[in-house]
């Protein structure tokens, strides 16, 4: 191992050649020791020529590290290959340690941090994975959960009814997706049920009364609150475990709503060993093409199939469902609310189809839900971070297009997600108003 | 017929590399991928490292045997030594979510072994310890 420095400003580079294992452990850890000794405090180590890593050659990484750390500096490492990634990875690390792709982005993460953020730290890991770059800024550590109530079955099956309608107000949830209306009653609007999504503090609502036409509601204040009815309905909090921000590399093709699951997936199996299968997401991405799916009348017990079987199947589908042919939204900006289960999952299908529609002919291929709020393209804001507050933004202002149960093949440029790994399901029993 | 190489080194750190560069140069005229030639490598410098550091009671000199073979879509690795006996399978796991603060470093040789092996087994009879590693590939 040899490893040269090299001073810019207050960043000390150093660039790292050979492998970090238990033969040159200790002589490397003294080397990077008496750098710190002689006063380094910010250090970025470019990785990009060490291609073999031990649990030696972390030992020297996280010494380094703790050393570091109560200087109130850092380390970061550039540049990291495969190889020891993958060791990074499986030895949970990676939130550990900030991992850049380049050394320029290293440094230019300490001088951001420095004008933004004063002397706090804004950690992340920075990591290329499917066809796109992904930072990860971990957020809360508290055991997350959805609340569920109705069952995405009376829906697939159209045999929602009056005594299955779970009523609640606007003002108890942050984000949702789900099938129902807005009423001061559930007889009034029990007919009209569609799909809708609430957005920190808005609602929308595609009513089935046959003109397609979503309706788009930000009530002011306490006594402006709305009811909502729904046959099934899915409720995330806001307390993220983490906010992931990503960019396709490829700028023709965009990365599609499947490999975005699919990726959220992988990167939920690093870092929650115990994770459940289940991701709950609150996205906000600028839209490469939508592919949506909108339902054409009530899936009330009265509008049943008469043949028995799902809205879905060949004989009632085109009676029941809209599906774009053709990508549309090209270039918009798209709020989206979902959520996804992993094919390792083992939630009880019972639980699986009270959420997810699950086609029988299609196996191993993740399960997703989501609805989109779609508006006039909106530059993505300067702060990631701040996905609450810029959804707020775009709700207000933004200049509302349409909302759409999304499928799998729609496309994203970029895009911040609030991520939540769910830790528990919790049933919410219809209540009569 | 599977190929087969053996190597025997005395328990000494440095010993370590010439081990690997065993493994490469193996690996090379066998045409193996270098992913399966790292985790060879890695799970080499782990064991070993536990064995000499840690495995030997007295000062004197130990012979340490590794033998490999290539398998039907698998290589092996055999690991033989006269040390203290100690079963991989019974090494605490490391908590991989503490925190910086609290994250030791202890126990996680082992466990990346057994994450990147596909088979792991420990035999220990007449005082010698007898490890079987495979990675299928």
């Amino acid at each position: 191992m040899t490893i040269t420095f090299e001073q810019q400003s207050d960043v000390l580079i150093g660039r790292m050649t050979g492998r970090l294992d238990s033969v040159n452990a200790n002589e490397t850890s003294e080397i990077l020791c008496s750098q710190v000794n002689s006063g380094a405090y910010r250090i970025v180590l470019d990785m990009t020529n060490v291609d073999y890593l031990s649990s030696a050659g972390i030992r020297v990484l996280l010494t380094l590290k703790k050393m570091i750390v109560k200087l109130n500096g850092d380390v970061k490492l550039a540049g990291v290959q495969p190889y020891p990634l993958s060791i990074l990875k499986i030895s949970g690390f990676l939130t550990i340690f900030s991992i850049y792709t380049t050394i320029e982005s290293a440094l230019t993460s300490f001088c951001t941090e420095k004008t933004e953020k004063g002397t706090e730290a804004v950690t992340f890991d920075e990591f290329q994975m499917a066809n796109a770059v992904w930072r990860v800024y971990p957020r809360s550590q508290e055991p997350t959960r959805i609340r569920v109530s109705g069952d995405n079955r009376d829906f697939l099956y159209a045999r929602c009814s009056r005594a299955g309608i779970a009523s609640t107000s606007l003002s108890k949830i942050k984000y949702s997706l789900g099938i129902g209306a807005m009423g001061d009653t559930v007889e009034n609007c029990y007919d009209r049920i569609g799909e809708l999504m609430v957005l920190n503090g808005a609602l929308i609502w595609v009513p089935t009364d046959g003109h397609n036409v979503p309706d788009f509601l930000i009530p002011r204040g306490e006594a402006d609150d709305v009811k909502i009815h729904t046959a099934f309905h899915v409720m995330l909090d806001d307390n993220f475990n983490e906010v992931v921000a990503f960019e396709a590399t490829d700028k023709q093709e965009g990365l599609s709503l499947k490999n975005l699951y699919l990726e959220l997936f992988c990167l939920a199996r690093q870092r929650k060993p115990d994770f459940s299968g289940l991701i709950g997401i609150v996205m906000r991405a600028d839209v490469d093409s939508i592919f949506g799916a909108g339902i054409k009348r009530a899936p009330i017990i009265e509008n049943a199939p008469a043949n028995g079987e799902s809205i879905t199947h060949r004989d009632n589908i085109k009676d029941w469902l809209n599906f774009q042919i053709e990508p549309e939204y090209v270039n918009t900006t798209a709020l989206v609310v979902g959520v996804g289960l992993d094919v390792r999952s083992s939630l009880d299908p019972a639980t699986v189809q009270s959420i997810f529609t699950v086609d029988q002919q299609v196996m191993r291929t993740p399960l997703t839900h989501s609805h989109s709020a779609i508006f006039q393209f909106l530059p993505s804001g300067q702060h990631p971070i701040q996905l609450d507050a810029e959804i707020k933004e775009i709700i207000e202002n933004g200049e509302f297009l349409g909302m759409e149960h999304l499928l799998d093949k729609s496309t994203f440029k970029k895009g911040v997600i609030g991520l939540c790994y769910i830790r528990e399901i919790v049933r919410e029993k219809a209540e009569t108003v | 017929m599977d190929i087969k190489t053996k190597i025997s080194i005395i328990n000494q750190i440095p010993e370590i590399e010439k081990v690997c560069d065993s493994v490469s140069a193996f690996g090379e005229e066998n045409g193996l991928s270098t992913k399966i030639i790292f985790a060879f490598h890695l799970a080499l410098d782990e064991i070993l490292t536990n064995i000499i550091s840690y495995g030997y009671r007295d000062k004197d000199e130990h012979v340490i045997d590794i033998n490999l073979s290539l398998q039907a879509g698998a290589l092996a690795l055999e690991i033989l030594d006269d040390s203290v006996p100690f079963d991989p399978s019974e090494a605490p796991v490391p908590d991989i979510n503490q925190p910086l603060e609290e994250r030791k470093i202890g126990g996680l040789g082992i466990y990346l072994v057994k994450n990147l092996m596909d088979e792991v087994e420990y035999k220990s009879k007449d005082g010698i310890n007898r490890l079987t590693l495979k990675k299928k590939f």
